[in-house]
């Protein structure tokens, strides 16, 4: 039997009066994971909770069987592990190379053979190599991203937490990262924040859904997709009573929910899966409320 | 054409660096337009060592070491910590801070007058460490710093490296300024005291609040002290026997905060612990 990588039980967190997490129970299981939700949902508060950067208000969290409550244990669970904050800034006047080479450092690979090597790997694994010498201020926002990227990358981690990590990266960029992600995902377990679900859909195996700081879905993706079959429909016109409905570029509307008249049933996305989970959980806040 | 070619013994001694700077250029000179003597250099090059001359040659022009590490190095210091020492931007500017400080004091003084500017000799000098150790770690002074939170390697070590370096590069220059203006007695190296007293103190107290924040406390405290004792006609209490024990007892307590606790901040600058008093790493 695998032993999950993450588990959390009764996790909650609180910012200036505001409940983030509450009671949070999730297992996360090897693999490369992909966390959704809108904004506000607690995402990156769980992924610094995991970075070991934010503790909990309650509730118990183990990562890679650690607890990171205790110092011992919390430094190495830091030596497997791979992070990316959603908002990262880079010391002024680095260059790419002397940035990764400074959190090479940070994470105690010392040996400056060894670093130096590690550096340009993970370097070229970005596709930043022929960009190493160049002021991180120079770069464009996708770079810099894949600057970041790359020191969440070095010493090949057992856990990468990685939010947002393809926003500012062209469509060649984001396959070129997922084919990296892909293969590291195979021997180490991959944490994604996004709010990209074709990320998702083409990357993990398995998704969790965040929505107002607990799990509303924790499941597969293909888990997730099926519980949108027959509730995806184009028509002709948008329907009033579609929890979701937009214009599509041939020029109908794709209605997700009740089926319009004249409708045609077509195979959900992960994207329809999400709205229409996203949908049932406004509902049922209208229902409370109601 | 070329009519002779370098002997093995030679270019062996090329391959392994050994072959002084005069030799040495006279080879590469000849090796780009000899392909014989090229194919004898590639015989003589192990495979394994061309990845690590690469990731060398990657790094010397990648910006990899900058001014500071490489005096850090050179002072005996670890390559490792003095690429985290150098990656303080405060240390950057240390020198040229401290060294325009030095001209504003004497500048200052010589338009306000002896008395005033021993005053604002006094309220500044020992502030100015203080400034520099603030800066050179935490949430406000470092854009990657929750990268670092999540790194194993130890915080109080890179604050205390960060510290001591910021110490080395303010205070001789500090002291020069005191030495060269026309203070009372000892004053022009007595604000060392003090200047200890206060960074040992921000040091301690940024184990639970943003270390900016304690250096302006620290700052505005001072300030008010040698303001009052100006004003009260004796700026030189601040220096007195019985001052010096208090700041003898700020140093002792502020070594007991850092002993207690290490820093750690949310990026919002609140004080989050794992668990209250146990932020240790």
């Amino acid at each position: 039997m695998t032993t999950p990588v993450i588990e959390l039980q009764g996790v909650s967190r609180r910012f200036r009066g505001a409940t983030v997490l509450d009671d949070l129970q999730l297992e996360v299981m090897p693999g490369v994971v992909g966390l959704l939700g809108p904004n506000g949902a607690g995402k990156t508060t769980l992924l610094r909770i995991l970075a070991t950067v934010l503790g909990t208000d309650g509730g118990s969290v183990r990562i890679l069987g650690r607890d990171p409550e205790d110092a011992a244990e919390r430094t190495e669970i830091r030596r497997r592990l791979g992070y990316l904050p959603q908002e990262l800034g880079y010391p002024r006047g680095f260059t790419a190379y002397r940035f990764v080479d400074y959190m090479a450092v940070l994470k105690e690979i010392e040996d400056p053979t060894v670093r130096r090597a590690e550096v340009r790997r993970v370097l070229e694994d970005v596709d930043l190599a022929d960009r190493a010498a160049k002021s991180i201020r120079t770069l464009s926002g996708g770079q810099r991203r894949r600057v970041g990227l790359a020191q969440a990358l070095l010493g090949s981690p057992e856990l990468l937490v990685l939010d947002e990590p393809t926003t500012g990266l062209d469509p060649e960029q984001r396959v070129s990262l997922r084919t990296v992600l892909a293969e590291r995902g195979r021997a180490s377990t991959v944490i994604i924040a996004t709010h990209q679900t074709e990320d998702v859909a083409a990357l993990c195996e398995h998704v969790i859904v965040l929505d107002r700081g607990s799990v509303s879905f924790q499941g597969t993706v293909s888990a997730l997709v099926a519980e949108a079959q027959g509730r995806v429909w184009l028509a002709d016109a948008p329907d009033p009573r579609a929890q979701v409905s937009w214009r599509t570029a041939t020029g109908r509307y794709r209605n997700l929910g009740v089926p319009p008249p004249g409708a045609d049933l077509v195979e959900p996305t992960l994207e329809d899966a999400y709205l229409l989970l996203r949908g049932a959980a406004g509902s049922e806040v209208e229902r409370e409320a109601a | 054409m070329n009519t002779w070619h370098v002997d093995a013994s030679t270019l062996g001694a090329w391959v392994e660096g050994t072959s002084g700077p005069i030799a040495s250029a006279s080879i590469e000179q000849h090796l780009v337009q000899c392909a014989q003597c090229r194919a004898a250099v590639a015989g003589l090059v192990r495979i394994e060592d061309v990845p690590g001359s690469w990731d060398d040659v990657l790094a010397e022009v990648s910006g990899g070491a900058g001014l500071v590490e490489r005096v850090l190095v050179r002072l005996g210091l670890r390559a490792g910590d003095a690429v985290v020492v150098g990656a303080a931007p405060v240390l950057r500017i240390a020198w040229s801070a401290g060294l325009a400080a030095v001209l504003g004091f004497i500048l200052v003084a010589s338009m306000v007058g002896d008395d005033h500017g021993q005053a604002l000799f006094l309220a500044l000098a020992p502030l100015m460490p203080v400034a520099g150790v603030a800066a050179a770690y935490g949430p406000s002074a470092d854009p990657s710093y929750e990268l670092g939170l999540a790194a194993p390697y130890r915080m109080i070590r890179l604050v205390l490296l960060r510290s001591a370096a910021v110490l080395l590069a303010a205070v001789p220059i500090t002291v020069a300024a005191g030495l060269l203006l026309p203070l009372d007695g000892a004053t022009g190296v007595a604000w060392v005291l003090p200047a200890l007293a206060f960074t040992v103190l921000v040091l301690g107290a940024g184990s639970w609040v943003d270390p900016w924040a304690a250096a302006v406390t620290v700052g505005a405290g001072w300030v008010t002290a040698v303001a009052v004792s100006a004003r009260l006609g004796d700026v030189l209490a601040v220096l007195a026997p019985s001052a010096v024990v208090g700041y003898v007892v700020l140093i002792v307590a502020g070594a007991l905060l850092i002993a207690l606790g290490t820093p750690a901040w949310r990026l919002d600058g609140q004080w989050a612990p794992m668990q209250p008093g146990r932020e240790r790493t």
